[in-house]
Order: C-alpha cells, then structure tokens, then sequence
C-alpha cells in the first residue's frame, strides 16, 4: 500500500471519527432514550419509597461527610427549648415552631394549619414599599413574619384563623371537583397592626434534592426566561434577584415559594431566626429585634446555635437525595407524560436539566437531573395571588414548584397537601388553581378525556 | 490452576452449604396475605386497643391523685404510667402508619423536657387553670408522657403526695387528659369507624394506593423493625443509649436520657424491642398467628434462626444492666457498649438479609 495514501486514509478516517463522534455525543445527550428516566436526581437518586424515601443521603458520601450529615439530621430532629438549658437552648421568645422535622415532616412538606407542636403554616408580613436592598417592608412590631407562637409568659405576636370556602367546579365532561379558598385572618396581635399590612401563607415544603438545585448554572435558570415572551407562548419566567445577607450581595434568589432566596446556608439560616427564634452566624439578630419582645430573649450578642451546628444543618439538607421514580414503563404513565408536555405543563415544570461542577459533592456534580422546575417566577393569575411582592416577585408571582418526589408525598406525609400554602388536597385540585401564565395549559388539561386526565395524573403519580 | 481447583472446591463447598440450609427449611405454608392479616389483627389492633385502655387507666389514676392526693394514689398514678409506658414503647416496633403520618409519637414522647419553660409554668401565679387545649398548644417537650413523669416523680425522684403543688395537680391532669387523648385517637386511626388505617394495610397490593404491593408493606413493617433498633442502638448523637452514653464517661449526661425521673429508661428500651420481636414472632398478650418468622422460616431456615437469635441476645443484654440507665452511662459502660452492639447486630440483619430476603419472596 502506498504508505502516502496510508496517512491521508488514516487521517481522513480519524477527522470523520472525531466529528462523529462530536456529532454522536451531542444527539445522545438530548435523547432521553440513552438515560435511565427513573433517576430524577442522576448519581444523588435513591430508590426507595417507603416513609423515608426523602430522607436518604445522597450516595457515595465520604465518611466524615456522612458523620456531618448524620449530625444535621440530628438536629433537624431535635425539638428545641428556652434558653438557659443543657443543649438545644434559644428557642424563641417567639417562634412558628420548634423543630425542623415539625413543618418537614419526613423531610417532606407540613400540615396546613396553626396553633398546634406541628402546625407547619407561617405568615409573612410587609407594608407597602421596599426595604433599603429591595426586599419587603417589615411591618413595625412586626417583622417580616408573623411569629403566633411564644415561651411561656411572652406575647406571641397574633393568632391566626383559617377559614375555607369550598368552590365548586365543574369539568367539560361533568365531573366534578372542589377547591377549597382559603381566608387568613390575624387576631389577638399583641399590638395593632398598621392598615395595609400585607400577608403571605407559606406550608413547610419538602427540602431534599436542594442541593442539585443549588449547583444549577445560573446561566441555565437564565437560559429559561422570556420575560417579555419573545416566543409568543404565553409564558414570561423572570428571575428574582434577592439580596443575601451573609455575602451581602444580590444574588440569583433559587429556594423559597417566590424565590427570595438564593442559598441553602441563608434559607436555613432564616428559617432558624424567623421560625424558631434561633439566631446563628448568618442570622444573628433576634427575630424580635426591635420590638418589647426582646427583653426575655436572655442572650442577644451571641449566635444561640454554634457555626458547626448551622453549618450541619446545612449541610445535611444540601445532601438529601432525590427519590428515583417508579412505573416508568407503565403506557399509563408514558401517555400522562406525553400529554403533560403536550399542554405545556413542561413549558414551566422543565423535567430536564444539568447542573455544574461540584468539587465538593461528586454525586451532586454535572448531573443530568429532573426537578420539572425552572426555578422561575410566573403570574400564577388573582385565585393563587398573595398581592406581597417580594424582590422583583410581583403579587401575583409564584416560583415554579419543582414536582420530583410529588407522587411519593401520600407514604412520606399520609395526608398530602399540595401548592405554597396546602389549600389544594389533591393534584387535580393543585392543577385547577392554575391561573396566568398557566390559565392555557390548565384549560387543557379540564378539556382532556377522564382517561387522559388520569394519565396525567398517573404520571405526576410516578414522579 | 492451583487458585482454580480452590475455587471449585469453595464454590462446591458453597453449594453443598446452601442445599443444606433449603432443605432443613421449615414445612410451614404461611402466606404473605396471612402474615400481614394477622399483624393486622394480632399485633396492630389489640396493641393499640391495649394502650387506648391504658390511657383512660392513666387519666383516672391521675384524676384521682388529683382529688385525692396521699402516698397510695400517688404510687397507683405512677404504677399506671409505668404500664401505659410499656404498652406504648411496645407499640413504637411497627411505628409506621397514623403513628407516624399524624405525629402521634412526638407530641406524647419527647424528650428531654423543656427545663426551663417547665420551671416557668410550674412557677406562675397565673397559671391557675390547664385545660387540655391549653397543653395541646405547648411544645412537644412540655406535652405526653414526660412532663407528667416529672411532677409524678420530681426531679430526684424525690416527690411525695406533700410536695406535689396545686398547679403542678392542674398541670398533671391535663396532660393526662391529652395523652388519653392522644392514646385513644391513635387506636381510632386504625379502626374501621373511624381512620380504618387496618383497611389500609390488608388492601396492600390489591387496590390500594399507600401500598401498591404487598411486598411494600411488609418493607413497612421490616422497616419499623429496623428502625425502633437503630433508634435504641445506633452508635450517633441521637441513640436512645448513646446520646446520654456519649463518646467518654466525661461526656455522659443523663439529662438527655428518655425517661431521667422515673427511672425507667432501660424498661423502654427493652420494651422497644420487645415489640419489634412481638412483630416478628406475630405473638402478643398470649395470642400468636401467621408470622414473618414463619414465612422466613419455610424458606430460609437459617435467616429466621439468625434473626430470632439475635433478637433473644440484644434483649439478654439490655437485661444485663443492672442499675438504672441513668446511673449504667457512668458506671456500667460496658454492657451498655455489648447492648449497642448486639442491637446493631440484630438491625443489620433486618435492614440487610431480612429486607432482600421480602424483595426475594414476596412478589406481589
């Protein structure tokens, strides 16, 4: 063989392989075919459903990581006290509740209610204007939540009431459902409160998978919106842009029901401040700072949790894995699924995405992942609207609820609650509170057939 | 070739191993469905009936130390306070369910009490009346079972009829009025009347939706099994034994112990796994019926010799404190050491062999 001809041939052949290859990579990653579509969180996935199914680390944790995340599990767990006690002082003076595991029972989501050991709802509170980085007005005397519970001999801040009207409703083919609108009124507050003052519900959510949602490019989560819908589809997903108290910057807001918040260490942080009345590092002042409150709060110059302890914490909800989902196979399913994109339903609720490097958390590392969020804001329409903007979140604006794990909360939670403040008993009830942006996608939906509707269904089921 | 005629001789040595095991099986015929009938009606139903009795048993001693405070009525209020402690630490082996779902468990037993709001109430000149709604608005550590050991008992366990006071006899009586409470809504939750939890359960694999399978439930129940074991024994912060044991003898403390006042600490534990071995033998109050060991049993002779083993030497060591907890994490370290680990044992073997032996055999 002419050894020339050789060369060329063999270069040839090495240019077409390397493009085929280029070419073949980059089709087989968008193919959903070439991937297990049961491991919803990649390489953090845990097949399990039992109670605990969102309970589990993620895998492949080193030793010492798991020791850290066994210690925030712990203390997830732990009920905590009034100050001065042995361990697990600096509850209150007043608080929401007093311990995590209370409002994510399970690590999953609460019970709609007030008043009672685990009661998960809380209501935040503003008046009209923006605070000095743009986030809500904290109400004088107030704060920015209310707190309706307090240590023995403290007044709470006020009680809350819910009342529910049921709203009947009827789809095209004449089934029925009822929506049940809820009314939140404060009573008994400690003193008046201003007129104006805004409220906002908000229902202990599920807190695994969060993690992966925080090592999403925020050049991806950019990627998804069309504030001025450019693409005429009807969907506007914004950004919020949220001010970070521990860096002091403004940052891309990820966790939170309108996405007020952009770390897992602050979201942590200030559920311990503003639910529990525990002040840390990063949340160091009172809850009650400013008010006639904060003198039963024994020690106000130092955190009452140790650095390690927040930091444990964090580090265990960072490290929840995501349950893998179950019938996939099931045509049922496969059909709900087709139909769940088909009426745009995937527009907002994105099943895929991939998140950046993690040197840290190999598992959570440049994973293909399938949250069915855009971690955006949308106007959800007047029916789901809090009227309490928050950052660049209007009153109308809910981020989009990531829907993994969605079908395993009736064995993690018995009695499932759906949407930012549980008024919605099931997913056909969660669906039928869509409004704005989403109004097309739930019209379609009442307008499908019994059987594709329980597709639907059947597939959020598996999930 | 040396290494390969090894191997062969291990691999046939493995075989004539197992074939020994399979055929020295039990003739038991115990279904799946039978098992989780009669955990139903044997364990679940007449545990809960027994400890919803308990409850109203505890509230009427209660109620009569109240009226009648002397040394007889106070031992009477703490003798039944001991039995419905028994009753329900026994009830926490298959604590999955309403138990769980509805947060019975934290809001009677949590532990350790809020000292200091505790101290407060106890304190308080206003506080002259306590009804029941009043105690179900406090914390998990100021309700159920142990702020009550703490005015049946005191602090020391130094308290007498004379010393209990007159707010502390407001607060007793509605605390015990919520654990009647909570006792007898937690027995509804399982009954056909009301939350027909049991419905739930027998359903399991045909029709219901909270278990698809049968295989799914009965990973419930091992899972409860398991769990109530490594809640005792586990070696981290949050061991029932280890978190008061902890890491040295300068680090013990029996603050953080289940039950510190009444001394009964060691009781519970022993009283936990008893009811998971009560789950898996399907025997209780005298009863027995289809159970998980007799199911293992006919296939895996060795498994259910193992894990009935393992359950008689993690109760044999916890029976080999011979002191109250409270004084065994200073002075008997050792044997609560074994009893961790025999506890660990037996937990592994159920999360590990027994678990891949239900996804093995039950397939529906």
């Amino acid at each position: 063989m002419n050894k020339k001809a050789y060369v060329i041939g063999c270069t040839v052949l090495l240019i077409m392989s390397c493009v085929m290859c280029r070419k073949a990579n980059n089709a087989a990653i968008n193919n959903d075919d070439n991937f297990d579509p049961r491991l919803s969180g990649g390489a953090a996935t845990v097949f399990d459903i039992s109670s605990g199914s969102f309970s589990n680390p993620i895998p492949g944790l080193s030793d010492w990581d798991a020791h850290i995340h066994q210690l925030g599990d712990v203390v997830f767990s732990q009920t905590f006290v009034a100050a001065p006690a042995p361990f697990y002082g600096g509850l209150g003076p007043v608080f929401n509740n007093t311990a995590c595991t209370n409002c994510h029972h399970n690590d999953g989501i609460g019970v709609p209610d007030f008043g009672s050991s685990v009661s998960s709802l809380l209501i935040r509170l503003s008046i009209p204007g923006a605070d000095e980085h743009g986030g809500p007005n904290p109400v004088p005397g107030f704060g920015g939540q209310l707190q309706n519970m307090a240590l023995f001999g403290v007044p709470k801040e006020a009680d809350v009431n819910i009342a529910y009207a049921e709203q009947p409703f009827t789809f095209p083919d004449g089934e029925t459902a009822s929506l049940r609108n809820p009314t939140y009124t404060l009573l008994n507050s400690y003193i008046a409160l201003p007129a104006g003052v805004m409220t906002s519900p908000r229902m202990g959510p599920s807190i695994f998978g969060l993690g992966l949602l925080e090592d999403v490019p925020e050049a991806t989560i950019q990627s998804f919106t069309d504030p001025n819908d450019a693409n005429g589809d009807g969907i506007r997903g914004r950004t919020n842009y949220v001010y970070n108290p521990y860096t002091k910057k403004t940052e891309l807001g990820r966790f939170g029901v309108k996405a007020n918040t952009s770390t897992l260490q602050v979201q942590v942080a200030t559920a311990f401040q503003q639910d529990m009345g525990i002040t840390s590092y990063v949340q160091p002042k009172e809850s009650v700072d400013g008010q006639m409150q904060i003198k039963y709060a024994p020690d106000t110059t130092n955190p009452n949790i140790a650095d390690t302890i927040l930091n444990d914490v964090v580090f265990y909800v960072r490290t929840l894995s995501v349950p893998a989902r179950r019938n996939v196979t099931d045509p049922q399913v496969q059909r709900g699924e087709t139909l769940f994109t088909q009426i745009q339903c995937a527009t907002c609720h994105i099943p895929t995405m991939y998140t950046g490097t993690d040197v840290a958390l190999p598992a959570l590392s440049n994973q293909r992942i399938h949250p069915y969020t855009d971690l955006l804001v949308h106007d959800m329409g007047a029916a789901l609207a809090d009227g309490r903007p928050d950052y660049q979140a209007t009153g109308n604006d809910w981020r989009t609820s990531p829907l993994w794990g969605v079908g395993l909360l009736e064995k993690t939670n018995g009695v499932p609650y759906y949407l930012h403040d549980g008024r919605a008993r099931t997913l056909t009830e969660a669906i039928l509170w869509h409004g704005g942006e989403a109004q097309n996608s739930k019209t379609q939906f009442t307008k499908l057939s019994k059987a594709d509707r329980n597709a639907v269904l059947a597939f959020l089921g598996s999930l | 070739m040396k290494k390969i005629v090894l191997s062969i001789l291990a691999v046939t040595t493995l075989f004539a191993v197992s074939c020994k095991k399979s055929s020295n099986n039990s003739t038991s015929n115990v279904t799946e469905q039978e098992v989780i009938n009669d955990f139903v009606n044997k364990i679940a139903l007449p545990q809960y009936q027994a400890l919803a009795e308990k409850g109203i048993a505890l509230n009427t001693a209660v109620a009569t130390l109240n009226t009648t405070t002397n040394a007889t009525n106070l031992a009477a209020a703490q003798s039944a306070w001991r039995d419905t402690r028994t009753c329900w630490e026994q009830c926490e082996g298959f604590l999955f369910g309403p138990v769980e779902d509805d947060n019975y468990d934290p809001n009677m037993d949590s532990w350790p009490v809020d000292y200091h709001q505790l101290d407060s109430l106890l304190a308080s000149t206003t506080m002259t009346t306590f009804t029941v709604n009043y105690v179900q608005s406090l914390n998990t550590t100021l309700r159920g079972f142990h702020p009550l050991e703490f005015i049946l008992w005191g602090t020391g366990g130094d308290a007498t009829a004379d010393s209990i006071t007159a707010t502390q006899k407001n607060y007793m009586v509605a605390l015990a009025s919520d654990i009647q409470q909570i006792t007898t809504n937690l027995n509804n939750s399982w009954a056909t009347t009301d939350g027909d939890f049991q419905d739930t359960v027998l359903k399991a694999g045909i029709g219901g939706t909270r278990f698809s399978t049968r295989q799914e439930v009965i990973l419930a129940i091992v899972g409860a099994m398991s769990d109530i074991c490594n809640e005792v024994g586990n070696q981290g912060s949050d061991g029932k034994i280890y978190g008061p044991y902890g890491s040295s003898v300068s680090t013990a403390d029996s603050n953080k112990s289940e039950s510190p006042f009444s001394h009964n600490s060691m009781t519970d534990f022993k009283n936990n796994i008893i009811g998971a071995q009560n789950v898996y033998l399907c025997k209780y109050n005298g009863q027995t019926g289809a159970s998980l060991s007799a199911f293992v049993a006919a296939r895996n002779l060795s498994l259910d010799n193992n894990i009935k083993s393992q359950f008689a030497a993690a109760i044999g060591a916890l029976d080999n404190v011979s002191v109250n907890f409270e004084t065994a994490i200073y002075t008997q370290r050792g044997q609560l050491l074994s009893a961790m680990t025999a506890l660990n044992t037996l937990q592994a073997t159920l999360d590990g062999d027994l678990k891949t032996f239900i996804i093995t055999y039950v397939k529906d």
